[in-house]
């Protein structure tokens, strides 16, 4: 039977957004990108947000990830509010979630495939080359890289570099994968592949123990895509964010 | 009796480009000063945060942070080494052996030691070396940091719970430090050794033995000490700016050319500030 500090510690949302309004890239003033912003993620879930424009999720998923603060409102994350206390506490939330930028982010210069997949994983548990082969090899190997492991990851194409931002940031172990855009710009066999690796993630059925996030969220300019998969929908309609709540709001969604 | 001549009254116009003309140069003045005084603000500001960081993460994430460091080292310090010994040499050569030559002929090669210590050992050594480094390693680190910055790479890093001032400065600092101090050393020891060359090759009647007894004679404990701080200011202050400027602000790739120029300035208004500030506390010990 479940006590009271287990239930108490499984009610806590993992990300909690209260009235937020998070910023634009283009705009050049503070004018909010999306206003009105109330949810939280619940361990478990699988969200799909969708009719977001690129310059508006950057800024939304890097709010969600304690990575910046909001213009408006209060986001917390794993109960700690990420404007208040010290940062050596924020930056322990901040590792249990982890962000997947469009295309993967940006490579870093001058490292292969498999010494990007490395990197955090070797900073986070101060873990050299070699104890983080293993790891390393099971990471690419499950994403598809083992091919392309020792090529500069600077000149891959846009679905190998998706990849190796799914593996990099899988490496840590997170217990929330924020996915911005992911299936932006692939083609149809590349699309099926993430959302089929994001099936198995989320159900358990990689070999890699530690890697289940607990619960996903992507953002897309379309749900379409993931309405089999999702549980969980939300929908950004003029600079406004509105949460699905059933059948008939989803199946009017683009 | 004539009239008196008509003074000729300036035109309204005429009136407001004199009085426009103190208040467009007071502004240029003004907007210089204040972006002067911005950047000693943020410079200020990321010195502290680099520090901060430095110490309180020397020990976290050592399997990855200390390679980087010995690899700083390597690239801002041993790969200067052929560079630092043609300078060196010519160094003593042009400068120390041409003062020898000329000491010789009133016949004061005593004083030989005493101005190699005062021009090579205190003054010319620590900052040519600081403005080698400078032009070599800093250059290439505004550039590259400067391009990751521009390209993204520094909010993939934070995406990733990496700081990027862990990962990407400290190494950079502490190797540049190192290395200008490492370098500075070998090159006042090769230009000790070719200003001798040059006067053995001159004929100038002055033995091994009284050359390094002269040098002896004219280091105080003094000069070991402050070359160590003067060294280590100049690399600190060449990583920093270098640094800020190719890290601190957003940058696009286009801005990264000016973004190095004005890391090399900065450098060296502040290496020639502090040998004026090192002068005097040579004065003072």
């Amino acid at each position: 039977m479940p006590n009271a500090a287990t239930s108490a510690v499984a009610a806590v949302p993992q990300i909690e957004l209260s009235n937020v309004a998070v910023r634009s890239v283009l705009l050049e003033d503070e004018a909010p990108a999306i206003s009105g912003i109330d949810w939280r993620l619940h361990p478990g879930e699988f969200w799909a947000i969708g009719g977001v424009h690129d310059w508006e999720q950057s800024h939304l998923l890097r709010t969600m990830a304690g990575l910046e603060s909001p213009l408006e409102g209060t986001a917390r994350c794993f109960g700690f509010e990420i404007n208040d206390g010290p940062e050596d506490t924020l930056r322990q939330k901040r590792l249990r979630i982890a962000l997947v930028p469009p295309g993967g982010g940006r490579m870093f210069h001058g490292q292969t495939v498999a010494e990007n997949v490395a990197l955090p994983l070797r900073y986070h548990r101060n873990w050299s080359e070699a104890e983080a082969e293993d790891q390393v090899a099971a990471l690419l190997d499950l994403t598809g890289l083992t091919p392309v492991a020792r090529k500069s990851a600077g000149g891959l194409g846009r679905h190998w570099r998706q990849r190796v931002g799914l593996a990099r940031a899988l490496g840590v172990g997170p217990e929330v994968l924020l996915l911005d855009q992911p299936l932006a710009r692939l083609d149809f066999g590349e699309r099926d592949w993430c959302i089929e690796f994001l099936h198995r993630l989320r159900n358990g059925a990689l070999p890699i123990p530690g890697i289940r996030p607990q619960s996903i969220v992507v953002t897309t300019e379309s749900i379409a895509p993931w309405k089999s998969q999702a549980g969980n929908f939300a929908m950004v309609e003029k600079k406004r964010w509105r949460t699905l709540s059933d059948t008939a709001e989803l199946s009017e969604s683009p | 009796m004539s009239a008196p001549s008509a003074q000729v009254q300036p035109s309204p116009r005429s009136r407001r480009g004199v009085s426009l003309l103190p208040r467009i140069y007071l502004n240029f003045v003004g907007h210089k000063l204040i972006r002067f005084l911005e950047t000693i603000h943020g410079l200020g500001a990321f010195t502290l945060i680099t520090f901060a960081v430095a110490v309180r993460k020397f020990n976290q994430a050592s399997a990855v942070v200390h390679p980087l460091v010995r690899t700083q080292i390597a690239n801002s310090g041993v790969r200067l080494l052929p560079m630092i010994s043609f300078i060196g040499l010519a160094l003593g050569f042009v400068i120390i052996g041409q003062i020898v030559l000329l000491q010789s002929r009133v016949g004061a090669q005593e004083f030989a030691g005493v101005v190699m210590v005062s021009v090579i050992v205190r003054e010319i050594g620590p900052f040519i070396t600081a403005m080698l480094v400078l032009g070599r390693v800093g250059t290439a680190t505004v550039i590259e940091l400067g391009t990751a910055r521009a390209q993204g790479e520094v909010e993939a890093l934070e995406a990733l719970g990496i700081d990027p001032i862990h990962y990407l400065v400290v190494p950079r600092v502490i190797g540049i430090a190192f290395a200008v101090f490492s370098l500075t050393v070998y090159l006042i020891l090769i230009g000790l050794a070719g200003g001798y060359l040059f006067a053995f090759i001159q004929d100038v009647p002055l033995l091994p033995g009284d050359y390094v007894n002269q040098l002896a004679a004219a280091l105080r404990w003094q000069d070991f000490l402050l070359l160590g701080l003067k060294t280590g200011a100049f690399g600190i202050v060449i990583a920093m700016a270098c640094c800020f400027q190719g890290l601190a602000r957003p940058l696009r790739l286009d801005d990264v050319p000016e973004a190095a120029t004005r890391a090399v300035g900065h450098s060296v208004v502040a290496c020639v500030l502090i040998d004026a500030l090192f002068i005097v506390v040579y004065l003072l010990l």
